[in-house]
């Protein structure tokens, strides 16, 4: 059904999208390495390359927030929000109060003003802080 | 005017656009995503209650899923007890209830207040609406909206009212086959006549649905779907699960612990499957791999395994087969071989899989399998097609175009309920299903009476008239209004009742007509008339309003309460009977749901809730009639009993020994020829079921009785 305008314009605006595809693929490919090298930093795992590990992810997180059109969503200890954060999970047993991020699973990241996806995290319930 | 296309989904939503001067259509992102999660929420915070809808509910549902409200489409216009809600009820986290005062319908509960279907697919659509606003960088005023072939009117009411709600001029409400139809442009020449199955596996759901699309003396394109059929809970989904299952397996083998319990973990290799899924729609082999997957005992695991194209195939060949057997019944139901349908569409995100697909293609052959149009988002854009096509509704009487909203014309005050859509698209509407009343038919008080019959064209030029029925209770008037094709009235879906008390001056013998009119707008305008008296009783028929009970009965609730414990009670021994004598010809799943729904008629009847008992009454005759061929079996072997004339006593009977015995002898297409010529022998022979006289008029409860077949 669509029928593409022949014209110099159009084949433009077909590169400017292409390159902004190409763009948000590889932000969202490195945060997803950048996530994954977080993974036994966060758990506490003790592995052979902790110091190489830790020095790749802050890397990593330095490239991609000196990047102007890019914004890295989800931090431990803050508040989540539907609009930014997707809830994978909530704890009941933490003494966080209620919707404060618990744990990051994977980050979400805004590229010029648009959700690419929301930050995945794990949540408290607040019921640990009524107790 | 800035009109929309949108596929109102179960699991996700999209709108689409069309510039019919440059022949474009296209799909319109709602906050930069080209579908929208069909999801709502109340998120409560700080005492403030906040409306979530789309991706912002898919967020927050595992915060709160009691008041998350997924797949809702399921539930519209359909009645509590009804066994698709019955199903919903045991799978969803929020709680699904009968509508307030009385009403039978199911609605749901949000943070305490009890939601119709449409008011929560109105939340829907009112986001879909200012998203489509904000993006087109305009006020959007008109929309088309698709709807599943099978909806029944009621369904359709409520979807139309849920648009309306939302602040949209509803220009049409399209079954999403012949959507599709219109993305995929087929290309018909004068009097031309195709058959065209639509093969729709969605993410939850499947649907199959045959249409006949014909092309008349003036152009103008005629859609009719003949049938449909499907699965409420099969999809693309499953797939995903199947993977998923896989990498847990690979996990418990290799560390020997089972992470599934692990939401962290499962997130995870969800994300893996979906990703592994779309790689292998165009590589031989996926690399499935999850660095630091799972934690045991102080290590982090990795998962690295490898899932060949013909694993997956071989994992999702049982769903595949389910959905062409599905397509084949369909066939079998309307007597066509795969070499009658002429084109087959594919529809839904599922259909990319090359399984799937390939499967289709070696059913029907490649030639008439079409999938140039994105398969996700083919419904929405034949939608926006047609609500930038259409601009608005022509008078019949001065010609003038006034807008949709319109019920009067502008320059002659004509009204304007029968008037055509004007515009250049050539697309008119038949029936799917028969709509007529249930009356009283010799002595039998469930004949469904046809009114206007399965296939015709609307908005109709004029009513469509049945004279010759007679009252059965002094002067009250009952019409139950059905859609359906079963003789009997209790087998179609009742839409709606329209009761009338006649005057006093006329004369309680007197000839009664009904007369329908099926408007642009599918509603039903109800004329009866009594000839000679000038009398006439006009009402539409508000069919997704709360429904009468089905008895006039006023005896205290506690009787009623007593009449559906010893119903169900009943009910319950001839399912036993029915499982005993008809259980080998049960599906083994089939037979399993029946062997629980009587368990459970058990269990209501200890603690003997009237509602509960009603509902479950409702399930139970739904497993004796709705059961396939054991149910075509139990229901001749009934009629061949009553049967009036000796000879369709024999005739059934003659006819269900040949089903039993080719049934026995695995003669698979002797059985359905058999099947069907059963169905009509009882079709017949009910009908033929008369009585000179009603005996006693008060049991009919303000029936009409029809005084001549």
């Amino acid at each position: 059904m669509e029928t593409p305008a022949a014209g110099p314009e159009r084949l433009l605006l077909h590169e400017l999208i292409r390159l902004d595809l190409d763009t948000e693929a590889l932000v969202e490919g490195i945060t997803d390495l950048l996530d994954t090298l977080g993974r036994p930093l966060d758990d506490g795992v003790d592995t052979a390359d902790h110091t190489v590990l830790r020095k790749t992810a802050a890397q990593l997180e330095t490239v991609l927030s000196a990047h102007s059109a890019v914004e890295l969503i989800g931090r431990r200890g803050e508040l989540a929000a539907p609009e930014t954060h997707h809830v994978v999970e909530t704890n009941e047993t933490t003494d966080m109060p209620a919707n404060t991020v618990v744990k990051v699973i994977e980050r979400g990241i805004r590229y010029r003003g648009n959700l690419l996806r929301p930050a995945s995290v794990i949540i408290s319930s607040g019921k640990g802080t009524q107790s | 005017m800035t009109a929309i296309g949108i596929d109102l989904g179960t699991t996700n939503s999209v709108v689409a656009t069309y510039d019919p001067e440059r022949a474009r259509a296209r799909v319109v992102t709602i906050d930069g995503a080209r579908s929208t999660p069909s999801v709502v929420s109340i998120k409560q915070q700080d005492g403030a209650e906040e409306l979530q809808v789309g991706q912002n509910a898919v967020n927050w549902a595992n915060v709160d899923p009691e008041n998350t409200i997924l797949s809702v489409k399921r539930l519209m216009g359909r009645d509590f007890a009804d066994p698709a809600v019955e199903e919903a009820r045991s799978r969803r986290s929020y709680r699904i209830v009968p509508g307030p005062n009385d009403d039978p319908r199911a609605h749901v509960v949000i943070r305490g207040a009890v939601y119709s279907p449409a008011e929560v697919s109105t939340f829907i659509l009112e986001r879909l609406k200012k998203g489509a606003s904000e993006t087109l960088n305009t006020d959007v005023t008109h929309a088309v909206i698709t709807v599943p072939a099978y909806f029944e009117e009621a369904q359709r009411a409520a979807t139309r009212e849920a648009g309306e709600q939302a602040g949209l001029v509803v220009k049409r409400i399209i079954d999403e086959p012949t959507a599709a139809a219109i993305a995929f442009g087929l290309e018909l020449g004068d009097r031309d006549r195709r058959r065209v199955l639509v093969y729709d596996l969605g993410g939850g759901t499947f649907d199959i649905s045959v249409l006949n699309v014909t092309r008349d003396k003036r152009g103008h394109l005629h859609f009719q779907v003949m049938v449909f059929n499907g699965d409420n809970w099969l999809g693309g989904d499953d797939f995903d699960a199947l993977i998923v299952d896989r990498i847990v397996d690979w996990v418990k083998r290799r560390a020997d612990v089972d992470p599934s319990g692990d939401a962290e973990f499962m997130f995870r290799a969800k994300k893996a499957a979906e990703e592994a899924k779309r790689f292998l729609s165009a590589n031989n082999s996926a690399d499935i791999v999850i660095p630091y997957a799972y934690k045991v005992a102080g290590d982090l695991i990795d998962v690295t395994m490898t899932l060949t194209r013909n694993e997956f195939n071989e994992l999702i060949e049982p769903l595949v087969e389910k959905t062409i057997s599905l397509v084949k019944a369909v066939l079998d139901d309307q007597t066509v071989t795969t070499t009658d349908i002429s084109d087959v569409l594919l529809v839904g995100g599922a259909t990319l899989t090359p399984k799937v697909y390939e499967t289709v293609e070696e059913l029907f052959g490649k030639g008439k399998v079409r999938r140039h149009i994105d398969p996700m988002e083919c419904v929405a854009i034949g939608a926006g097609v047609l609500a930038n096509t259409l601009h608005g509704v022509e008078c019949q009487n001065c010609k003038k175009v006034n807008d949709e909203s319109a019920d009067k014309c502008a320059e002659c005050r004509q009204s304007l309920i029968n008037a055509r859509s004007a515009g250049d698209t050539n697309v008119h509407d038949v029936t799917g299903m028969a709509l007529g009343v249930n009356a009283v038919k010799g002595s039998h008080s469930d004949a469904f009476v046809p009114i206007i019959p399965r296939g015709t064209p609307y908005p109709m030029s004029e009513p469509m008239r049945h004279g010759g029925f007679g009252v059965t209770d002094g002067r009250l008037i009952r019409v139950p209004v059905y859609e359906g094709d079963h003789p009997l009235a209790s087998q179609n879906r009742e839409q709606g009742v329209i009761e009338y008390e006649l005057p006093e001056e006329i004369d309680v013998h007197s000839r009664v007509d009904v007369a329908f009119m099926f408007d642009r707008n599918r509603e039903l305008h109800v004329t009866i008339t009594v000839p000679g008296t000038g009398l006439e009783y006009r009402k539409k028929l508000r069919i997704d309003a709360p429904r009468t009970k089905t008895s006039p009965d006023t005896s205290p609730a506690e009787n009623e309460d007593t009449t559906y414990r010893t119903d169900l009670t009943l009910a319950q021994q001839a399912i036993a009977n029915f499982l005993r004598n008809y259980g080998e010809y049960l599906d083994p799943p089939q037979a399993m749901k029946i062997r629980g729904d009587f368990d459970r008629a058990a269990q209501v009847l200890i603690f003997a809730e009237p509602e509960e008992c009603r509902r479950m009454l409702a399930i139970l005759e739904s497993d004796l009639f709705n059961s396939g061929l054991a149910s075509a079996l139990y229901l001749a072997e009934r009629a061949a009993d009553r049967a009036t004339s000796m000879a369709d006593a024999q005739q059934i009977n003659q006819t269900v020994r040949s089903v039993r015995d080719a049934f026995r002898d695995g003669k698979r297409g002797v059985v359905h020829e058999q099947a069907r010529v059963l169905k009509v022998l009882v079709a017949n022979s009910l009908n033929r079921q008369e009585v000179v006289e009603i005996h006693d008029a008060e049991d009919y409860a303000g029936l009409l009785k029809l005084l001549e077949s």
